[in-house]
């Protein structure tokens, strides 16, 4: 915890934009998925802010909000509408952005992380609403170029109050905030691709001769990993400090400062307050009509959500009785996690053995694939089976590790995998008691050795057998004949 | 043949006679249009409009074509059209070819009308003269001295003065009524929602509204049938059926209740006006109407509340043309000082002084003063405007206190011009249908009868103004 060193006490809120996972931008038909597209070539007069072009809601792009509201424990507002936020940028085609100002989508939510005392800590979200993305721009030795392929795609802006104490509890909380948007299915959060970026809010507070300090917070704006934003906040803390002890403006200002980060300098620095910015003039898009979300269909969505990460990581780790590692592992992916529940269904119970195959088996051969669970060949009722088969003796952990192979390349149940590769353990007394007889006959040396009180070489001559045997006889069976013959 | 048809059913007829072809016609329109001597015109498409109107004929030969069929029209210069130059009247906008057309140009491109070209107006349409656009003002048919109103000056001439059987206007606060009364014309501003919105530069988003103007009420009724209906392009249009606007028009006003709004009859209201909207309602009277005296008692706070809400949505609508994409672009030093120069020198006076006063609305600090209080008042009238509706059919008013007057006399003084709106922005500011007929002369200068209806209710609009024309007569094509 920074505060452990630090004389001063942390106080960071967050405002995280995500891009929302639709097909289509925000208020019009252009493909929203902009990375890596040539520029400019996913536009239309709407995009571009053509004169007379109109914007047109997306309906998906607003569900995705509610759902990530509702994931969020918000709360839907009887009303809610879209106002313009005027500000002249070259990225910006209208000449304002549609936003929401005073009567967002989403409001008062909250998420649960691990607090720096280890205790579980709510962060509040003041809110959530929706809004366009803006153009960007690209700067090479000619001028400035603006590419509108981002511009309308569908942005979440979610505002946390400022109830984080340390940049790894910042971390925490969009380490969660990405796994519940993933989870719902809202976004993907592709932080390479741009898919996110954060604002942070960073104040100080300490003791100075008996009385609180608290000045003015710095404004991180456009912070696009998490590394960055761990880096910029342990920067930014300390910049604060330092200037207040040496007497700067950050005692006598009342404003907070806006700076950006640069990654490579590894300092932040001022952002040129442009006079205009400080007033946006909202006022609501006359273009679009107000919404009043539908009790209806706000309990549609919330139906239809997902469990979220934290809630199952503790049913795993309760019901099915799995360690907190197995369980992490499994809900890491939704799929994933869903595949293990439906795959301990098929073996009707079992979890233990279940999560085994998922994290161990099959998690191995995804890797090195490189392929998703929902590709993959092997079900989770062959998961089940398998589970079941080799808990009823059929066949050996080895031989079900076998099969598990040929039925990822084959995509065959174990049943028939076991079958047409001969898999099966012989349980049959008489044939093992044949084996036994054969290998007691030829081992006389060590059949003494055992009888003279050393029960350790009981292992080498079940092996024995097992060889003897072509490896397919049940262990089990194997060690109890044995030992009566020899005993 | 040597003059267009006078209303669509003469050009349809006509038509279907084969007296006359769509490229006959087409040709008379270009020619008149090209002979105008009002500056009515800011470009005539000649290859765009016979290529349209041999489309046209071929349509029509093979017969079932749709009544507007090869009729020229007229397009005010802020209704984008592909590939043919659309500035608003604006020098910002000087040179601006639009990639796509708005969709009332497709609906009138698909019914198989033909367009001339583009019509002069005030800038932006912000003006009540056709004196703000940066091609020159627009004269008045009846009188070269005078204005012919505005802002869709252009297309009110145009039509007046026989170069097109019906054209397309916007009003936002009377830019169609207005012009359509100081032109001896018929002019139609909808409900809003009932026509997209889409491909027409924006001036005030939720008061802007296309129309038409026409020589008789029956074109007019005509084209919005063509014109009204939801577009997926414009989230404020409604779904609603398709009806009939002409099946009513010979119902007459027998047992309707017209109302009178006494808010509409003010001190300074030109005598030669009241004196024949006077006329116009005792002859209401006698073909069976029942007059209603009603009272809209904030009717006065309308001119406050439209100038604060109609300049606060331009200054945003208005943003865009920073000389970063298209049209003007007036390089300076460094980014801040070409937004300044490009809208310093793209933007004429009325447009400056409409885009500061709606960013001082808007401000932080004034935002609760002006443009928040303005909404509760617009609440306020429409309110009114509703209780009205309640107890009457549809509502008579003067479309203007003035006939038109001469250019120059108003221009330097935008208080007393903002007041030619005064009867036609509570329409715009209540979202409701209204129309302009011809109600005689004063001094010779057509003066305009306004009739309001309630909401979607255009049916009854056309009706009652349909049965006034009967009264009126027809008006004269203008010199």
């Amino acid at each position: 915890m920074t505060g452990t060193a630090a004389p001063y006490a942390l106080v960071i809120g967050i405002e995280c934009h995500v891009e929302l996972a639709t097909s289509s931008k925000m208020f019009c038909g252009c493909a929203a998925r902009w990375f890596g597209a040539a520029p400019n070539t996913l536009v239309c007069p709407v995009c571009l802010g053509l004169p007379g072009a109109l914007p047109v809601p997306n309906r998906r792009a607003i569900e995705l909000a509610m759902t990530a509201g509702l994931a969020l424990h918000c709360e839907v507002p009887a009303h809610t509408k879209f106002d313009r936020k005027n500000y002249l940028y070259p990225d910006l085609p209208k000449g304002y952005q549609i936003s929401q100002y005073d009567l967002p989508l989403n409001t008062a939510g909250w998420l649960e992380i691990a607090g720096d005392d280890g205790r579980p800590k709510r962060i509040r979200i003041t809110r959530a609403h929706l809004e366009e993305d803006t153009g960007s721009l690209h700067h090479d030795g000619r001028g400035t170029l603006v590419d509108f392929n981002r511009s309308g795609v569908p942005l979440l802006e979610i505002v946390s109050e400022p109830d984080i104490s340390s940049a790894r509890e910042a971390l925490r909380y969009l380490e969660s905030l990405r796994e519940i948007l993933i989870f719902a299915g809202v976004a993907e959060f592709r932080l390479e691709e741009g898919g996110a970026r954060f604002d942070v809010n960073v104040s100080i507070r300490f003791d100075e001769g008996g009385e609180t300090r608290w000045p003015p917070q710095s404004e991180i704006k456009n912070l696009n990993s998490f590394r960055a934003l761990e880096e910029a906040v342990a920067y930014e803390s300390a910049r604060l400090w330092d200037e207040w002890h040496a007497g700067g403006d950050i005692r006598t200002r009342r404003t907070k400062v806006t700076v950006g980060w640069s990654p490579e300098r590894g300092r932040t620095f001022p952002q040129r307050q442009k006079e205009e910015v400080d007033d946006y003039r909202y006022f609501p898009e006359p273009d679009l009509v107000p919404l009043s979300p539908a009790p209806a269909d706000v309990e549609r969505l919330r139906a239809a959500l997902p469990e979220m990460p934290v809630e199952q990581r503790a049913r795993f780790v309760r019901d099915h009785g799995l360690s907190e590692y197995d369980a992490r592992v499994l809900v890491s992916d939704r799929a994933l996690a869903s595949f293990f529940e439906d795959a301990v269904r098929a073996a009707g119970g079992e979890p233990k053995q279940v999560a085994n195959w998922v994290t161990g088996e099959l998690l191995r051969y995804l890797k090195e694939g490189n392929g998703a669970v929902s590709a993959a060949k092997v079900t989770p009722a062959h998961i089940g089976e398998l589970v079941r088969i080799v808990k009823d003796g059929t066949i050996s952990n080895t031989a079900a590790k076998e099969a598990f192979a040929e039925m990822w390349v084959s995509g065959k149940a174990p049943r028939d995998v076991v079958e047409s590769k001969g898999l099966a353990q012989v349980s049959d007394e008489v044939q093992i008691r044949a084996a036994v007889d054969a290998v007691v006959a030829e081992n006389d040396q060590a059949i003494a050795t055992y009888r003279a009180g050393k029960p350790q070489v009981l292992g080498a001559l079940v092996g024995k057998v097992m060889k003897r045997m072509g490896g397919k006889a049940n262990p089990a069976v194997v060690t109890s004949v044995l030992r009566e013959r020899i005993g | 043949m040597n003059a267009l048809p006078r209303t669509g059913r003469e050009a349809a007829e006509l038509l279907r006679a084969r007296e006359t072809s769509a490229s006959e016609l087409t040709d008379l329109a270009i020619e008149r249009a090209r002979a105008d001597t009002h500056n009515a015109w800011l470009l005539v498409s000649d290859d765009h409009a016979r290529a349209q109107a041999r489309a046209a004929d071929l349509r029509l030969r093979a017969g079932d074509a749709p009544p507007l069929c090869g009729v020229p029209w007229a397009c005010k210069d802020i209704i984008g059209t592909k590939g043919i130059e659309t500035t608003a009247g604006s020098r910002i906008l000087d040179g601006y070819i639009p990639s796509y057309s708005a969709t009332v140009v497709r609906r009138l491109d698909a019914a198989g009308a033909v367009m001339i070209g583009k019509t002069n107006l005030d800038e932006f349409a912000m003006g009540s003269s056709s004196e703000n656009s940066a091609f020159g003002p627009v004269k008045n048919p009846h009188d070269a001295t005078r204005v012919p109103g505005g802002s869709s000056g252009g297309s009110a001439v145009a039509v007046a003065a026989g170069q097109a059987v019906f054209s397309l206007g916007t009003d936002t606060g009377g830019s169609i009524r207005q012009p359509a009364a100081l032109c001896g014309v018929v002019g139609v501003k909808p409900t809003y929602g009932r026509v997209s919105r889409y491909g027409v530069v924006a001036f005030a988003s939720s008061l802007d509204q296309v129309g038409p103007f026409a020589n008789d009420v029956e074109t007019a009724a005509i084209v919005c049938e063509a014109l009204f209906g939801v577009d997926e392009n414009d989230a404020t249009t409604m779904a609603l059926p398709a009806e009939s606007l002409r099946e009513g028009l010979s119902d007459g006003v027998k047992g309707l209740r017209l109302g009178v709004p006494r808010e509409y009859f003010i001190e300074g209201m030109e005598p030669g006006v009241e004196r024949a909207v006077r006329a116009a309602l005792a002859a209401l009277e006698r073909e069976g109407a029942e007059l209603v005296d009603v009272s809209l008692p904030s009717t006065d706070h309308g001119l406050a509340v439209y100038y604060i809400i109609q300049p606060a949505e331009a200054s945003a609508n208005l943003a865009r043309y920073d000389g970063v994409r298209y049209g003007l672009r007036v390089a300076g030093s460094d980014l801040a000082d070409t937004y300044r120069r490009t809208r310093g020198e793209g933007f004429g006076p009325e447009v400056k002084r409409r885009l500061i006063l709606g960013t001082y609305a808007l401000s932080a600090g004034y935002y609760d003063a002006y443009y928040s209080k303005a909404q509760k008042v617009r609440t306020l009238i429409k309110r009114e405007f509703d209780e009205a509706f309640a107890k009457v059919d549809a509502l008579v008013t003067p479309t203007s206190p003035s006939v038109a007057f001469a250019i120059g006399a108003k221009v330097n003084d935008p208080l007393t011009m903002y007041l030619n709106d005064a009867f036609t922005l509570p329409v715009n500011i209540a979202g409701l249908p209204g129309i302009s007929v011809p109600c005689g002369t004063s001094d010779g200068l057509p003066v305009g009868l306004q009739f309001i209806a309630g909401s979607y209710r255009e049916a009854t609009l056309f009706r009652v103004a349909a049965a006034y024309e009967r009264i009126a007569g027809p008006m004269e094509v203008a010199a």
